[in-house]
């Protein structure tokens, strides 16, 4: 088989763009694509292959991963707030959240900007942080409600939203969260010029 | 004495002199990957290029594509003085430690 029709995932690839700074973007991603090329796909099923490339650009991505994390932290707190200790005012809680939200997208937008020199990436780097977050989110939901469900805490869902709402606001909140990223990204890329690659 | 360096950082520099001018990522990971006998991720490797850089240890240089990697650069680094003698530097600290030590004989 000729190396050069041997391709990682193309998703991937553009994925690992966006999280390299703008200097290492094309050499980095290069020897990425040279060992798999010559060195890993030749050895292994296309499957393997790609599946060792996803490893490698997930090491890239650490970063994404730690805000994801924060993020769900964020999510499922509120989550389990509302529905461990009930209230009838929301008001505060959701104040609360809201502006801790807020202000995480725009550190993440801005500082992924600023690692990369690139508004592209701290864009990309919030839509990705948010997305991993609402995969987490539902996992740690479904956890909490499969194992401390009673008439109690499904009164206390209902009360606040329904459990409809638990799994449906982080998909929904994917876009407009995305845009406050960019905004962050946008200020961040207004304190630092551009560097040449 | 600066900072001394960490084993990866020494691999990695090592690396960069036995590959004297073709020492570029991926042919530093395959170089450390076989010294240390063990598999290495490019993103290591990768990380520690750009500290090592930051430190003032190595400098680099962008060379060209080719069709294997998609016509992207490649970046080849080479080592300065600095690095030199940090690695110099960790050589003869691990040396001081060892001078002297005789293991016992149910050790050894």
């Amino acid at each position: 088989m000729n190396p050069q029709s041997m391709n990682p995932p193309q998703w991937a690839d553009a994925w690992l763009r966006f999280l390299l700074p703008l200097r290492d973007r094309d050499t980095v991603s290069g020897d990425l694509m040279e060992e798999y090329r010559e060195n890993i796909r030749p050895k292994r099923s296309q499957l393997a292959a790609d599946a060792w490339y996803l490893g490698q650009v997930g090491r890239f991505a650490w970063r994404i991963g730690l805000w994801a994390l924060a993020l769900a932290a964020l999510y499922v707190g509120r989550v389990a707030y509302d529905w461990f200790v009930p209230t009838s005012n929301f008001a505060p809680r959701a104040e609360v959240t809201t502006l801790t939200m807020v202000s995480t997208l725009l550190v993440i937008g801005a500082s992924s900007t600023l690692r990369t020199q690139s508004v592209r990436s701290g864009i990309v780097s919030t839509a990705s942080a948010l997305t991993l977050a609402a995969a987490i989110d539902a996992v740690a939901c479904a956890f909490i409600y499969w194992n401390w469900r009673n008439p109690e805490l499904i009164a206390a869902i209902r009360a606040s939203g329904g459990l409809q709402e638990v799994f449906t606001l982080p998909i929904i909140v994917i876009v407009p969260g995305t845009l406050i990223g960019s905004i962050g990204a946008l200020i961040a890329s207004m304190r630092r010029p551009r560097q040449a690659a | 004495m600066a900072a001394l360096l960490g084993v990866f950082e020494q691999a990695v520099l090592l690396a960069v002199i036995r590959l004297e001018g073709e020492a570029y990522g991926r042919a530093i990971l395959n170089e450390v990957q076989e010294r240390l006998q063990r598999p290495v991720s490019v993103g290591a490797v990768q990380a520690t290029l750009s500290r090592l850089e930051r430190k003032g240890l190595l400098k680099s240089s962008l060379g060209s594509g080719t069709e294997i990697r998609a016509g992207r650069p490649r970046r080849f680094y080479r080592i300065g003085p600095a690095g030199q003698r940090a690695l110099t530097d960790a050589r003869e600290a691990v040396n001081t430690l060892w001078r002297g030590f005789r293991p016992r004989k149910e050790y050894a």
